[in-house]
């Protein structure tokens, strides 16, 4: 008798695990920097066509978009200080980035053709997507250091279309998979959780304790909360903000890079699959008040229950309606709870 | 050593720990502050007290560099530091605690202790036992509350455990902006007692007070500064006596324009 | 200023402004010469994209009221002109309704949709309030996806899938063929842009203004907050909707992509490029997007050597470079290369607004009795109690973190006290909102900045007057309001002059520094011809002269009958303006008397000097 709700149940904690890592990324990130990544999403496409195509023995287009973002980096470091009068500064400036560019060609051309363990391609590809991580926060938010909430919306809104674009151009419109970390499964009475499932579950809580490690236990990470919680404090007591906020971005990408390579063997992955697995994290996140990251979590493995009971009991055409219309109330409760009485100008 | 200094003789003198000069402020089209000199020796408490308005707090934001120099220069033993951002001076030993604590008010009083040493943690110097043993020596009540969650203490509390934050960085300069800032006076009398004793310990401190009676009794030097400009500098005791400072505060008699 | 100089200045000015009625008259006539041309001599294809900026142009038009003008991020305009299209859609084509009245009865629709999705997420702030029309945009479009037997769901809805939409039909003749629909879309875009033109410049408009800058300060004056987020949300959906039965009856088949979510993306480009704070920059930015767009799915396809929307690429960094590196938009900055147009001349003659009398009757005109009110632990006002008098002038006086301007809050009804009593005029005010208490008589300036930077003195003093001043939206919208708006007018320029602003009175209001701006804000209270004007730190930031300026001019106001309540720092202003002090510290009144006695009271002294340390 609760044979289909059992299955519904891990059908929705599985799906409901990836949304909670995007809504983990997307808590860390606007927590400490007040960036809404509305491209958390593109990341999990990124990494998980960067594997199929390491598969396939081809360059991944990832790494064109990497150097890219490392060339304008130097560009930006090269014109900061300049304007600052360090012009020996300036070189040490360009030559950084533009190394590390050079390296990471290198290394993926040689990854491409070399017939690399599935492991270390898988390695190789989340290390890849990752970098995109502090590149868009010194090409995208570092240079605007005083922008509003609502200006770093619009400004992901226009990098989730430039990569959506380019996954596009780099992978075409069909669907691509890669293959199960392992084969077989193990069988609970009605469910059967295969081996991707199990990784997926392992792999998740896994990256759950260690961040909660992280940032509950180590000063790092303390260091990165209380960039979150106090600016100026932070500062004051010898924090660099931009530094947190590039540590911040970072871990947000690299939460989404391991999202796109565990999910992708279950179902797929298209050029624009991501933006929806984004949306549904941001459920999540926004149910955990964009601040709280265990609340976000578990809100995160709500709506992937919610999802698969909707769409079985109520109908699977609205299912993902039922989901957005979550957001209002929730966001209507946290607006209440932010009550200033001056309102700032934007 | 007794003798009094000019001003011009303390900025050029080889105990100058922090040297202003001619420092400006400006924002909106409003000059908050107008080519402000001072200076602080090795070892001395040095007080800026002056009534609200007057462009304290602008002082040492500026000198942190929190918010930005129109115009001078600040120098730290002698180097230029005038565009060091908070956070490296944090790791040069400058530590400023705000007028508004800006404690982290989620985290506990253990945390916020911790991240006071982040700087020179992340910098090598990893020693948090001796340093947190010290601040909960000097504060017993934040001994008491380790666990507790800042934004729920006092102003009292809170206002000792941003000095305690500052402490944990081992400054060599001590940055206050008005600690007694809407305390009781009971708290008062005790944070008071504090700075008295991190002075005899050997800290220099920089503290922008409204109390000016208490200040000037603890400092060893001080200067009344009036909508933006150093009015009076001079020996802390001198200052004291001195009836041009209830007037500032007061509004007792006009000064020239 | 000496006469020569003076005459000087003003024939430059005369110069300048003849240069720029002509050179903005030009560029109107060539705009309008292009309309008119257009339909005569271009191609089909041209048309279409003509009319295609023109219905994505409505749309742009919508968002830039609502965002750029009133500060409401919106996600999901798309949705009210898929509500619009299919509501015309389904009604003309199901039900046999006639096309226009569709057409209206999809505005009609969208407008009910739009204010019930307004009264859930209007009270949601800044990127909240983003999120949640993100959140509705996709709702919207999920249930046109899906409800098939209604919509047709994904593949669309019209001829081509057996539901026939009948063609608008003027005088017997079919609007089919982008050539004749030219006229009825860009008809309808010159309409839109004299409304809205006519709206931004009336009193309505004024308030909408505000919302973005400061709502509090609008509230003080009596603008209805909710109320005018409301009004402006409505107007951008009916103009989405609008647009959407225009889609309807030019292709005579819609697809629920029209409502989607890339398609507010889309808008939201539009908006950026234009400039969101500009009606023209809507019109520019759909443009450039409809053109651009063209030319990018011509060429980019070619280059990645295989079919597909690539232009998004294009649009995504475009988003990124013009917010970071040209934030306003290019018609705005266009704009600021132009000289400016000359002002509306103010009439002086104009009829005077209604005034109160002045009641000089001795008595109580503010009390306040056993006022508490604590936030969190901590208790920033305490039992407060202290009156002001009917035609004096009080100074509420306390050392930093002293609760004045909590108590400031109190009275002005930001805040509400949690136990005690506050009586204006004889009526409690402790629970009333804002903008009710403005009505009494009450008004304030604010100690930090609540003005709207880009508005002229005028306008921004013009704000002052909303309570006394009675024309409303359809008023705004369609220019009936010439009257009253010269009477507010004139009337804002004597009050400029009172505080000494009048120099330049449609100078911007940034152009000002700090401390004039001050004498703004004193400008704007006194447009709302307070019985009680309350002054939050009004000599912050002055100079001397400044200083004494501000005295005598306080001066004048109280023989004028006005009763004036200030709270201030600078000593020196305060003891010799003031009939009263009221000395506040840790949230207690420490005293209450003349100046002379009270500066002398030991307590007061200890507050601000402090007292000796053990």
């Amino acid at each position: 008798m609760f044979d289909i709700p059992l299955i519904l149940l891990f059908e929705g904690l599985t799906n409901g695990a990836i949304y909670a890592l995007m809504a983990l990324g997307i808590v860390v990130l606007y927590s400490v920097t007040g960036v809404i990544n509305v491209a958390q999403g593109e990341f999990v496409m990124l990494s998980a066509l960067s594997v199929a195509s390491l598969l396939a023995g081809q360059v991944p287009g990832t790494v064109y978009l990497v150097v890219a973002g490392l060339v304008l980096w130097a560009v930006y470091d090269v014109i900061a200080r300049l304007r600052a009068g360090q012009p020996l500064r300036a070189l040490v400036a360009a030559v950084v980035p533009l190394a590390v560019a050079a390296a990471t060609y290198l290394v993926v051309v040689l990854a491409a053709g070399a017939n690399l363990p599935y492991l270390a391609l898988i390695l190789l590809a989340v290390a890849l997507t990752t970098l995109l991580g502090p590149i868009c926060y010194r090409v995208i938010i570092q240079p605007l250091p005083r922008a509003s909430v609502l200006v770093f919306l619009i400004m992901t809104i226009g990098l989730h279309l430039a990569l959506t674009g380019l996954g596009l151009a780099f992978w075409g419109p069909q669907p691509y998979t890669i293959p199960p970390f392992q084969r077989g499964g193990v069988r609970f009475g009605a469910v059967y959780l295969d081996g991707q499932d199990l990784w997926l579950f392992g792999i998740s809580a896994l990256l759950l304790v260690g961040l909660w490690f992280f940032f509950g236990r180590t000063l790092w990470g303390k260091a990165l909360r209380a960039a979150a919680v106090n600016r100026l404090g932070a500062r004051l007591s010898g924090i660099s903000v931009v530094k947190a906020g590039s540590v911040a971005f970072t871990l947000s990408v690299f939460l989404s890079a391991v999202a796109g390579v565990l999910i992708t063997p279950i179902t797929k992955m298209v050029y624009d699959f991501g933006f929806m697995l984004g949306l549904k994290g941001f459920v999540g996140a926004i149910i955990g008040g964009l601040a709280n990251p265990a609340i976000a979590v578990l809100g995160a493995l709500f709506v992937g229950v919610a999802e698969q009971f909707s769409a079985f009991y109520i109908s699977s055409a609205y299912k993902d309606v039922l989901v957005f219309l979550l957001i209002i109330p929730v966001l209507l409760m946290r607006s209440l709870q932010h009550l200033d009485f001056e309102e700032h100008v934007e | 050593m007794s003798t009094v200094m000019s001003e011009e003789q303390r900025a050029a003198s080889t105990d100058a720990r922090l040297v202003v000069s001619g420092l400006s402020v400006r924002y909106g089209g409003v000059t908050a502050l107008d080519e402000v000199s001072l200076s602080v020796m090795d070892g001395e408490l040095v007080t800026v007290i002056g009534a609200n308005g007057a462009g304290k707090s602008s002082l040492l934001n500026a000198i942190v560099g929190v918010v930005p120099k129109a115009g001078g220069r600040v120098t730290l033993g002698g180097e230029d530091i005038s565009r060091e951002t908070p956070e490296a001076l944090v790791g040069r030993g400058v530590v400023l605690v705000p007028e508004r604590r800006e404690l982290f008010a989620a985290m506990n009083v253990e945390d916020n202790l911790r991240l006071g040493a982040f700087a020179r943690y992340a910098a090598g110097d990893r020693e948090m036992a001796g340093p947190l043993a010290t601040v909960y020596q000097t504060f017993p009540q934040l001994a008491e509350r380790r666990r507790q969650i800042a934004g729920t203490m006092s102003g009292g509390e809170q206002q000792m455990l941003a000095i305690g934050r500052a402490m944990m960085a081992k400054p060599r300069l001590l940055l206050l902006d008005e600690p007694s800032l809407g305390l009781a006076p009971l708290i008062v009398d005790e944070i008071f007692r504090v700075v008295s004793e991190l002075r005899a310990a050997g800290a220099t401190v920089l503290l922008i007070e409204q109390n000016a009676r208490a200040a000037l009794r603890l400092a060893d030097h001080a200067y009344l500064l009036e909508t933006g400009s150093v009015a009076l500098g001079a020996p802390a005791a001198e200052l004291a006596r001195d009836e041009r400072v209830a007037a500032a505060y007061l509004g007792l008699g006009s000064q020239a324009p | 200023m000496n006469a020569p100089d003076g005459r000087r200045a003003a024939a430059s000015r005369t110069r300048a402004d003849t240069v720029a009625v002509w050179l903005r008259g030009g560029l109107l006539v060539i705009f309008l010469a292009v309309l008119v041309a257009l339909p005569l001599t271009a191609g089909a294809f041209e048309l279409r994209l003509a009319n295609l900026v023109g219905m994505y142009g409505l749309v742009v038009l919508g968002l830039v009221l609502l965002t750029g003008y009133g500060g409401l991020a919106s996600l999901g305009q798309a949705a009210f002109v898929g509500s619009g299209a299919y509501t015309a859609a389904i009604l003309a084509s199901r039900f046999g309704l006639n096309p226009w009245l569709s057409i209206v009865a999809g505005v009609l629709l969208s407008l009910v949709l739009a204010w019930l999705i307004g009264l859930v997420t209007l009270r949601l702030k800044g990127h909240y309030l983003a999120l949640a029309t993100l959140a509705w945009g996709l709702v919207i479009t999920g249930v046109l996806r899906n409800w098939m037997g209604v919509t047709g769901g994904n593949t669309g809805f019209g001829s081509a899938t057996g539901n026939r939409i009948p063609p608008l039909t003027f005088l017997g003749e079919e609007l089919r063929g982008d050539r004749v629909y030219f006229i009825l879309v860009w008809g309808c875009v010159l309409l839109a842009l004299w409304l809205l033109s006519n709206l931004l410049r009336s009193r309505t408009g004024r308030a909408i203004k505000s919302l973005r800058t400061g709502a509090i300060a609008a509230a003080s004056f009596g603008v209805d907050v909710q109320r005018t987020k409301m009004i402006t949300f409505l107007i951008a959906a009916g103009l989405a909707a609008v647009a959407g039965g225009l889609h309807t009856y030019r292709e005579l088949f819609i697809v629920p992509g029209l409502a989607g979510l890339n398609a507010s993306i889309d808008y939201l480009i539009m908006a950026v490029i234009g400039g969101l704070t500009s009606i023209w920059g809507a019109l520019a930015g759909a443009g450039i997007f409809v053109l651009l767009k063209e030319q990018l799915q011509q060429w980019l396809p070619r280059i990645v050597g295989r079919t597909g929307n690539y232009e998004i690429i294009a649009f995504g960094f475009i988003l990124i470079l013009v917010l970071q590196y040209a934030r306003r938009g290019l018609v705005p900055m266009l704009d600021s290369l132009l000289p400016r147009m000359p002002p509306r001349p103010v009439k002086h003659d104009a009829a005077p607004l209604p005034a109160r009398e002045v009641d000089r009757s001795p008595g109580a005109l503010l009390e306040l009795r056993g006022v508490t009110r604590s936030f969190g632990g901590l208790t920033a006002v305490n039992d407060l109690s202290f009156a002001v008098e009917r035609g004096s002038i009080v100074g509420l006086i306390g050392p930093n973190g002293a609760g004045k301007t909590t108590a400031f809050n109190l009275i002005t009804g930001v805040l509400s006290p949690d136990s005690g009593s506050i009586t204006f005029n004889g009526a409690a005010i402790g629970s009333r909102a804002p903008h009710r208490i403005a009505a009494l008589g009450l008004a304030r300036t604010f100690q930090h900045l609540n003005l709207n930077p880009g508005m002229s003195l005028i306008e921004n003093v013009a704000l002052g007057a909303y309570a006394r001043t009675r024309s409303g939206l359809l008023g705004g919208m369609l220019g009936l309001d010439h009257a009253e708006e010269e009477s507010v007018r004139s009337e804002a320029v004597r009050h400029l002059r009172r505080v000494g602003l009048d120099e330049d009175p449609h100078a911007r209001a940034d152009s000002l520094p700090l401390g004039k701006v001050r004498l703004l804000e004193v400008a704007r209270a006194l447009m709302a011809d307070p019985v009680l004007l309350l002054l939050d730190e009004p000599a912050a930031g002055l100079r001397r002269h400044e200083k004494e300026d501000l005295k005598r001019l306080v001066r004048n106001l109280k023989a004028d009958g006005v009763t004036v309540l200030l709270v201030e720092h600078d000593m020196d202003v305060v003891m010799d303006l003031v009939d009263t002090l009221v000395v506040m510290n840790h949230g207690n009144k420490l005293a209450e008397g003349p100046p002379a006695v009270v500066r002398h009271d030991p307590a007061v002294i200890e507050a601000y000097l402090g007292r000796e340390v053990a």
